[in-house]
């Protein structure tokens, strides 16, 4: 009697929180994260060793430094910001004056916490799919991708490519990472997973980040899934598997039988049966101790983890680990320590205390994922993305198959245990993960030259006219007089849908226009200093400026007309290539850097 | 302003906390490696240098296929019923117990095969008696690292590198490395499964460039080609000004990957040309019947189509063969594929069949390789361990599956010629099962009159055929192996064949 009273003592400890908080799962209303822990149930910013780079230190660091610092944290959400859009890039200048709407850490950090409108979500998702809001393809408009049956593990990378930093593009990236980790990893290699678990655990997790839910909520609700169930597949896999993975116990072997006898109701089908997760009907009866609880059936389990004191120190030091990889055991322990004092109550507490950590952002350096550099990358250089890049990239389908991350020993949401700590650098991992940077971007000029201003833009039909010199002859009025007459009845003659997507190619080619003429004046210095900071954030040294002059002048890229200074407007993308294929062999290209 | 107006309108042209305890507990927080005591090894140089190509089946596989010696028992006490034909003979009505004790559809004909052909041994008991556990991540480090300090210790071809390296003075220009210097072996040391624990390196450790672990893949596909540029030299000229040695030590890893990919292009492409050429031919059997691995259209031998293992073993076996130098080569796959908790019959069955019949063709093509058989070296050096995390209960769960277990076959093929006349062709070890009937714990165990061995004892034994007198401080660590743990006795005797 006196066990039986105990063990509802205890269980009132855990177990009621969770269950309350499961109910309120289903009843919330969608919320707005916020961010470094002024968040829901008392988190707090983390301190200590997690510290934030303040907005004053940020401020107080060379412009340089600024620009590799915000790159440092967008890259880590696999985004960038182009040189010209945080420099002011004006004639004589070495773009020493930081653009008035350059982004910084507090407008990263108010994008990162602000929903998009839902009239623009659709909307670029539409764009993404092709699609109007019913799922209807639309006429003469082609999808930015492609996707095949992979496409629940293509669109999230296709959304944190295409949306702007936003809440919602945050909540995808958070997704992506918790489903590539050991946490929450959908194991598609086993035969019992499939491509829709992946799709429903990941939208689960989604939906669970921009609703505000707590990582115990997420970590009770996932225990319970299917998903969970085709990855750890029998009650004493599951059980184990449980407390290892949410708790880092690895030594439990003794408690497993007792864990597993609580799960004993439950079991997966087999392939003929659909890996469905059923009841056997033969529930436990009698409470067993298992983690100094009580429990009877899996829902206790389950409770008992995720109510669990060791679940958020757990689930802090698997990000850290990703996060700081190769850094020290002390600094590592001591980050996550930091950040646990904090109190996280959700992963977007803790992503953002390391994101936003001084030490992340100034003192740590660790090589760089695919996604990390490939993404960022192709925002620096603008890239006009090819359709086919998340295909490539999650199953090396379609015709970018180069980059195909599981030749990188980086599948996506794949293996059972995820995705280990570090990235893969084994020489095959790296030789292929080096080709498809320099081979599928950094030498793929026709999708970078004329964004980057480095080619002179294509006008749109009807041709604009070219404005009238000041000094113009009667012959020249006249004839431009004529030509603009011409290029007016041409725009009349245009239906309202092709005027609209007129106007909308002409303003980029104005914009491209005047990218262009900004770069084609710039003298050799500055444009090496463009392209170094495209592709890795610092200009070059003068070993670099001499080595490379050298080359341009024996390939002819440099204009005689101006001594050499100059590159031919003609040359500059091929200039800007060699350069670049020269900057994808260095490995400081492959890591995000320390900047202190 | 356009650009020379700029320039004639400016005169720029010269511008040129207290962590908390709960962070104590193991698990949190990864840890670094660091190298087991080498200069404590007695080395002396082999006769032949072996070639080792180890195969690891992550998941841990069940013992089943090599051990139906236990059967009834298991039977009697399992949650779940087994095919009654797994309790008869071949030679009964479709039974499935061979003669060894084999699960005949689970590769066990291919097993007694490589048995009788004197290509293989099992060893039946290799059981986990220090720091047992039955989690995946702590087995398989373990058994990859030879070590139960399994976030101190570098992997065991780390481990074999830096014992090696140690004694080059020995090495170096013997005829064992054909008059090379140690660092110029081609691709001694191989992955074929990307990044893998077996060559985890030591933090502390300064092993040269050439003896760390390189990946290939089945296919020997090529990433190391690079586009034309006819400028590539001079910007390898540059790159090499300025990735000094100080950027070297700080970008190591994938410094590393640009070195090694400036010979990987050329090699490479080698061994897709050796890959490419035909298998050897059998010679024909007394009976002139068609060795069952053989493509009859051809006369060549063939590994098996539709088998998710032919195309790594082949390749293993291939490079091991081509190029003497690949003195240790890891093979395996992602976790998952033998951890089989549910529908585990009709999946492992199948499976354990793929691979034992892949390694069967494995042994034909390095015996028919060799000289004897009109091959151009001899081939009598190539050794193929297979094991995994551990080995799996024998109660069939109700998700008709086998859960973590300990006890768990290895089988060790090939290496004639460094191993004791007596150490191919026979089974070691016995069981007995023990656990509750009824209960999902039941195991295989040693019987106490039966030899056993820690899994780490492979890993000794892949260091005492490269010369390791006394292996045992590779595998030994201060808190949890102090002693270590030896190589694998070759020399105990078989047991006999089973009756039914």
């Amino acid at each position: 009697m006196q066990m039986v009273k105990s063990f509802t003592s205890f269980k009132q400890l855990n177990i009621v929180v969770i269950s309350s908080s499961l109910i309120s799962l289903m009843a919330c209303s969608p919320s707005t994260p916020n961010v470094a822990g002024a968040s829901l149930g008392g988190a707090s910013a983390a301190g200590g060793f997690a510290s934030p780079l303040s907005d004053a230190a940020f401020e107080a660091l060379p412009l340089d430094d600024q620009y590799r610092v915000v790159n440092k944290l967008l890259g880590t959400l696999y985004s960038g910001v182009p040189v010209d859009e945080f420099y002011v890039i004006e004639p004589g200048s070495s773009m020493q004056r930081r653009h008035e709407n350059a982004p910084t850490l507090a407008s990263i950090r108010t994008a990162l916490q602000t929903r998009l409108e839902p009239t623009q979500r659709t909307q670029l998702d539409s764009e993404i799919l092709g699609e109007d809001e019913n799922g209807n393809p639309q006429e003469d408009v082609d999808p930015l991708f492609n996707f095949d049956r992979n496409r629940p593990k293509q669109m999230p990378l296709a959304r944190i490519h295409h949306f702007p930093l936003s809440s919602d593009g945050f909540s995808q990236w958070m997704a992506w990472h918790l489903a590539n980790t050991i946490l929450f990893s959908p194991a598609e290699e086993i035969d019992s997973a499939d491509i829709t678990d992946v799709q429903n655990l990941f939208r689960r997790l989604d939906l669970s980040n921009t609703q505000g839910r707590s990582i115990r909520e997420m970590v009770a609700v996932h225990q319970r899934s299917v998903q969970n169930w085709r990855r750890f597949r029998s009650p004493e896999d599951n059980t184990r598997e449980m407390m290892e993975i949410y708790l880092g116990i690895f030594d439990n072997d003794a408690e497993v039988p007792l864990a597993s006898q609580a799960c004993q109701d439950l079991y997966l089908t087999d392939e003929r049966d659909g890996y469905k997760l059923a009841y056997t009907d033969y529930p436990n009866s009698e409470a067993v101790l298992v983690l100094d609880q009580y429990v009877t059936n899996c829902n206790d389990f389950y409770d008992v983890v995720a109510g669990h004191p060791l679940l958020i120190p757990r689930v802090v030091s698997v990000l850290v680990d990703y996060f700081f990889t190769g850094q020290s055991l002390e600094h590592r322990t001591q980050l996550a320590a930091a950040i646990t004092a904090s109190n996280p109550q959700r992963f977007e507490d803790i992503f953002i205390a390391i994101l936003f950590s001084e030490r992340y952002l100034l003192r740590t350096e660790r090589p760089r994922s695919f996604e990390e550099a490939f993404l960022s990358t192709a925002k620096r250089l603008k890239w006009n993305a090819h359709p086919d890049v998340f295909r490539g990239m999650v199953n090396g389908s379609g015709s970018f198959s180069r980059a195909d991350m599981s030749e990188m020993g980086w599948p996506t949401m794949s293996l059972k245990l995820g995705r280990v700590a570090s990235v893969p650098l084994d020489s095959l991992s790296f030789g292929n993960y080096h080709k498809a940077m320099r081979e599928s971007l950094l030498m793929n000029a026709d999708r970078w030259k004329k964004p980057l201003g480095l080619s002179g833009p294509s006008a749109p039909n009807p041709k604009p006219v070219t404005p009238l010199a000041d000094d113009a002859d009667a012959r020249e009025i006249a004839s431009y007089e004529a030509d603009i007459k011409e290029y007016n009845d041409e725009l009349d003659a245009l239906s309202a849908a092709d005027r609209a997507a007129y106007d909308n190619a002409l303003a980029e080619y104005e914009r491209d226009s005047v990218l262009f003429n900004k770069i084609d004046d710039m003298d050799v210095t500055q444009l090496m200093d463009y392209v170094f900071l495209t592709a890795i954030q610092r200009r070059p040294t003068e070993v670099e400026r001499s080595g490379l002059e050298t080359i341009y002048n024996e390939l002819g890229y440099l204009d005689s007309e101006f001594d050499n200074r100059f590159a031919l407007s003609n040359k500059i993308d091929d200039l800007a290539l060699l350069t670049f294929d020269y900057l994808s062999r260095l490995p400081e290209g492959y890591y995000l850097l320390r900047v202190q | 302003m356009n650009r020379r107006e700029f320039l004639r309108n400016t005169s720029l042209l010269g511008i040129g906390a207290t962590s908390p305890t709960l962070f104590g507990v193991p698990g949190l927080i990864s840890r670094a490696d660091a190298m087991p005591m080498v200069d404590q090894v007695d080395f002396v140089l082999p006769t032949i240098m072996p070639q080792v190509i180890n195969v690891f089946l992550y998941g841990g596989p069940s013992e089943l296929a090599g051990n139906l010696t236990n059967m009834d028992l298991i039977n009697t006490n399992s949650q779940n019923p087994y095919p009654s034909a797994l309790r008869r003979a071949v030679s009964d009505d479709e039974g499935q117990v061979t003669q060894n004790g084999f699960w005949a559809d689970a590769g066990g004909r291919a097993m007694e095969d490589m048995l009788a052909a004197g290509d293989m041994s099992v060893y039946r008991t290799i059981n986990r008696l220090k720091n047992n556990t039955r989690a995946h991540r702590p087995s398989v480090f373990s058994s990859l690292k030879g070590s139960l300090a399994i976030d101190a210790a570098p992997g065991m071809g780390s481990t074999l590198a830096t014992l090696l390296n140690a004694h080059r003075d020995q090495l170096d220009g013997s005829a064992l490395l054909g008059g090379k210097q140690l660092t110029e072996l081609v691709l001694p040391f191989v992955s074929f499964e990307g990044s893998s624990t077996a060559f985890a390196r030591d933090v502390n450790g300064n092993l040269p460039l050439q003896l760390r672990g390189l990946s290939l893949d089945e296919e020997f596909d090529n990433p190391y080609t690079r586009g034309n540029n006819d400028n590539g030299l001079e910007l390898e000229v540059l790159v090499r000004k300025i990735v000094d040695s100080s950027q070297r030590l700080r970008f190591d890893k994938v410094a590393e990957g640009f070195e090694i990919r400036r010979n990987m292009d050329r090699l490479v492409g080698d061994l897709q040309n050796a890959a490419s050429d035909s298998l050897p031919t059998p010679p024909a059997s007394a009976d002139g019947s068609l060795d069952p691995d053989v493509n009859p259209a051809t006369g060549f031998l063939q590994y098996p189509d539709n088998n998710s293992f032919s195309g790594r073993i082949k390749a293993a076996v291939t490079l091991a063969i081509n190029n003497p130098d690949s003195l240790f080569i890891t093979v395996g796959g992602g976790l998952g594929g033998w951890d089989d908790h549910s529908s585990a019959i009709e999946d492992y069955v199948p499976r354990m069949n793929q691979i034992m019949e892949s390694l069967r063709v494995a042994t034909k093509h390095i015996r028919y390789s060799d000289t004897a058989y009109g091959g151009n070296r001899s081939t009598d050096n190539i050794i193929i361990k297979v094991h995994g995390d551990f080995g799996r209960n024998v109660n069939l769960n109700n998700s008709a599956g086998w859960d973590h277990g300990n006890n768990q076959n290895l089988y060790t093929i090939g290496g004639s010629a460094l191993r004791p006349a007596s150490a191919l062709g026979k089974v070691v070890g016995k069981t007995e099962i023990f656990g509750p009937a009824n209960e999902n714990r039941q195991y295989t165990r040693p019987t106490d009159d039966s030899y056993q061995a820690e899994p780490v004892a492979i890993a000794s034994s892949v260091y005492r055929y490269f010369g390791a007198q006394n292996p045992m401080p590779l595998t030994s660590d201060v808190d949890l192996n102090p002693k270590g743990d030896g190589a694998i006795n070759e020399r105990v005797p078989g047991e006999p064949p089973i009756s039914l």
